[in-house]
């Protein structure tokens, strides 16, 4: 179900009604059943994945748990990584292995060497399995006491504000709230209602009605100029921001008024000083996650410079794989990892020297274009279709890099002009913290008001109404 | 709790509902549409969605005019090949009591004749002509025009909720929200309109055709051997592979729409009148209409007009002007040239029947 379709409405009503007179145990089960009819709409089958993958984490973890036997405590974490990765190569890689593997065979001359299976990929798959995950590999490392009941952990993984797109919660953040959650809390609610509202702005208002023009530029690039493929691009720099963090702040805003938590996802990443501190601001549940349970046991930065190297490119490989079973994503990925290397190469060298004695404002920039730079590869259909872009952008001195007239560049630069205002200016407003409640210390009426306005313009500007980016992954 | 949900919920939601619903009012006041309609948009460089959204405004328009009338629907080629003004001159020449309105709206397909019963069949629609080409009778629903041209009780009943399909039907419990709202049906014409108000930008629309009068035709637009294929991703493709994804049937949704339509005419005591509209000769090598089956498809429409009463005009008389390739712009609309032949011919036929 998606937070934007009109069946949402009376599904949270409901949620909200049944929230309102149901004691805490009931409604931990009412929530459950409520998560897993969010679920099903798409699909209603997945919903078995979804129960096996709670089930079988569930009784694993207490096994590890209970067990002192280092082997056979080895053996259930490793299950559970077989079962929830396993999940995940049959939904989402196996015909992307198949694929290459038979361009591969086909290049050298040969013939196609294995049947290409492609299911349909279960929504939020990638989230809850990482979920599922975290929490056995946690117990395992004894960071983490079990769930007491299935019931409790069922409500983590299925929770339907963070099940599809995140953001990814960690158990030891969500179970201890379980027992303890009261909705409808005075200042939770207004901050979670302006988290709802300024999401769906952000989502229906703004990035619905980019999307159109970042998809006509990416399915036609012949016809862009090379400025208006820099445009292009900054457009959906701007959509993928507003989609993704419009959909966890509605997110977090709903799980917020129902008296959960959920962990920041983003805290301003555009107005990031390099790549590395972008991603300690953009996606921060994933960034998280990956340096916990991938970087770290890879070595991370303990055993000197090459091996660093090393852990940090197949982190940021498979960090790109996980947005999406293709090259262009896992070649995303490298140039993130690699820019990221570079950085720490430089830092390890020249310490501060080099970098920190820029103006803000400098760092800002050079990070956003290297940012740019990153997101064509990542929105493009493919690598050639990537390249395609990058011909475009990076041959200023060809007759094609400035546009016919300067009238036909001139509103989207204004439109990116003024979203860069109003970023700055909420910036401002929040006082730079993406999580703050802009709403909190205003008066009654003025809260009101600018709830019933941000109503009014979802209504009126929304875009036509696309599925969140993020769903596909 | 209820307190606080009341207070920072409900109060502010009920405010933005009071508003839109305030606004809501003012947008369908008939002050509103008039002023709209006359300074609606027009097509070259609007993007398709305003341009669907605007035609169906004019329809809006239409039906509140207090005259009786006859409604000549269609797609594009009703928009572009049909003078009203000449047609109204013909029709007041010689005597005929109606006022044609031509209701021509892109890539109107027959499932949505329908849909837009409330806008064709108003208490002041006499007869209705319904000019229908080789790609109206598709089994698919539009994805361009579905959010404005929609009806949900008439859809369900032209395809009924599958209990299995939690996704088709969510997205048609989606669509149903812009039955209720104009807000939501004509959103991107409002914005539109909204924004050539704020740049003064706003004039009334100077013609109604999609195309200007006068304009000289590439030569290269009337094939005269068989076409490669159209690329993926041309907007034609949809139609051409809607129809070819249907062909040889006779049970679409695109016939059961125009049977149902037939049969809530004959309820409204309202006349209906089909036939296809002129389409040209060189059609048969363009790479959108070669292998389309005509011969089938007016046989189908025939023999659906004789079961529910309609009246069916075969393209035999229209025959002369679909074999002079100039009188064409492209592969399916006519140039102004055409049209100013076109008209009065098929206001000869309107009358005669």
């Amino acid at each position: 179900m998606l937070f934007n379709s009109f069946i949402f409405l009376p599904f949270i009503f409901c949620v909200f009604a049944m929230a309102l007179v149901a004691g805490r145990r009931a409604r931990v089960f009412a929530l459950i059943a409520f998560s897993y009819v969010f679920y099903s709409i798409p699909y209603p089958p997945w919903v078995i994945l979804l129960a096996l993958c709670t089930v079988g984490d569930f009784h694993l973890s207490r096994w590890i748990d209970r067990s002192d036997a280092p082997g056979t405590r080895r053996f259930a974490v490793v299950v559970s990584c077989v079962l929830n990765l396993g999940l995940l190569a049959a939904y989402k890689y196996a015909a992307f292995l198949a694929i290459s593997i038979n361009d591969i065979s086909q290049g050298l001359g040969g013939v196609a060497l294995l049947p290409v299976y492609q299911p349909e990929l279960p929504l939020g798959i990638s989230f809850f399995v990482f979920e599922s995950l975290s929490y056995t590999i946690d117990v395992y490392r004894r960071r983490l006491k079990p769930a007491d009941s299935l019931v409790d952990y069922a409500l983590f993984i299925c929770f339907f504000p963070h099940l599809i797109a995140g953001p990814i919660v960690r158990g030891r953040d969500f179970l201890p709230q379980i027992k303890k959650h009261l909705p409808f809390q005075r200042s939770a609610t207004i901050a979670g209602v302006e988290l709802v509202a300024f999401g769906f702005f952000k989502k229906a208002v703004i990035a619905d009605n980019l999307a159109p023009h970042v998809d006509q530029a990416f399915l036609d690039p012949g016809s862009l100029s090379g400025a208006g493929a820099w445009i292009a691009i900054t457009f959906f720099a701007i959509q993928i921001y507003c989609d993704f963090s419009g959909y966890t702040d509605i997110a977090r805003g709903i799980a917020r008024i129902l008296g959960f938590e959920l962990g920041r996802n983003f805290n301003w990443p555009y107005l990031a000083q390099s790549i590395a501190d972008f991603w300690r601001r953009w996606h921060i549940s994933l960034s998280t996650w990956l340096r916990d349970y991938l970087y770290i046991p890879l070595g991370g930065n303990r055993h000197g410079v090459p091996r660093m190297l090393c852990a940090l490119l197949v982190t940021w490989f498979l960090g790109g794989l996980w947005h999406g079973a293709a090259w262009h994503f896992a070649l995303w990925g490298l140039y993130h990892g690699l820019i990221v290397g570079l950085g720490g190469l430089a830092y390890a060298r020249y310490g501060t020297r080099l970098w920190d004695p820029l103006p803000s404002f400098a760092k800002i920039g050079v990070t956003f274009v290297l940012v740019l730079i990153g997101w064509v590869l990542f929105r493009a259909n493919s690598v050639p279709a990537a390249w395609t872009f990058f011909d475009l952008m990076f041959q200023p001195w060809s007759g094609r890099f400035l546009p016919k007239s300067l009238a036909d560049i001139a509103p989207p630069v204004g439109v990116i002009a003024m979203l860069a205002i109003a970023h700055f200016l909420s910036w401002r407003a929040y006082r730079g913290d993406e999580d703050g409640s802009m709403l909190l210390a205003r008066p009654y009426t003025a809260r009101a008001a600018a709830l019933a306005l941000t109503l009014l313009a979802v209504v009126l500007f929304a875009g036509k109404s696309q599925t969140f980016i993020y769903f596909q992954f | 709790m209820w307190a606080i949900f009341g207070k920072e919920i409900l109060v502010p939601a009920l405010i933005g509902i009071l508003a839109i619903a305030g606004l809501e009012s003012w947008v369908r006041s008939d002050a509103a549409v008039d002023y709209i309609d006359v300074h609606r948009p027009g097509y070259i460089g609007i993007p398709i969605r305003v341009v669907v959204e605007k035609q169906l405004w004019h329809l809006e328009a239409l039906a509140r005019t207090g005259v009786d009338r006859v409604a000549i629907v269609g797609s594009s080629s009703v928009v572009n090949g049909i003078d009203e003004r000449t047609l109204r001159q013909q029709f007041r020449d010689l005597g005929y009591p109606l006022q044609p309105q031509t209701l021509g709206v892109t890539a109107f397909l027959a499932y949505e004749l329908p849909l837009l019963k409330r806008l064709i069949l108003t208490s002041r629609t006499k007869r209705v002509v319904y000019l229908y080409n080789l790609f109206s009778f598709a089994d698919q629903v539009h994805p361009e025009a579905v959010d404005s041209r929609w009806d949900l009780p008439e859809m369900l009943r032209l395809q009924p909720l599958q209990p299995w399909d939690t996704a088709g039907n969510n997205l048609i419990l989606d669509r149903t929200a812009t039955n209720f709202l104009w807000l939501t049906r004509y959103r991107d014409l409002l914005k539109e309109e909204a924004w050539r108000a704020l740049t003064a930008t706003l004039s009334p629309l100077d013609q109604p055709y999609d195309y200007p009068p006068g304009e000289i035709i590439a030569p290269s637009q009337r094939p005269q051997a068989m076409e490669p294929p159209i690329p993926p991703g041309t907007g034609v493709v949809w139609l051409r592979k809607a129809y070819l994804d249907s062909t040889g049937r006779n049970d679409t949704m695109g016939y059961r729409g125009l049977e149902r339509f037939c049969a809530l005419a004959r309820e409204a005591g309202v006349d209906f009148m089909v036939a296809p509209v002129v389409e040209p000769a060189f059609n048969r090598f363009s790479a959108y209409a070669k292998e389309a089956d005509r011969e089938t498809v007016d046989r189908n429409v025939k023999a659906i007009a004789d079961r529910c009463g309609a009246t069916f005009v075969p393209r035999d008389g229209f025959k002369d002007i679909e074999s002079r390739d100039m009188l064409f712009r492209d592969f399916v609309h006519l140039y102004d040239t055409g049209r100013d032949i076109y008209t009065p011919r098929l206001g000869e036929m309107i009358m005669s029947r």
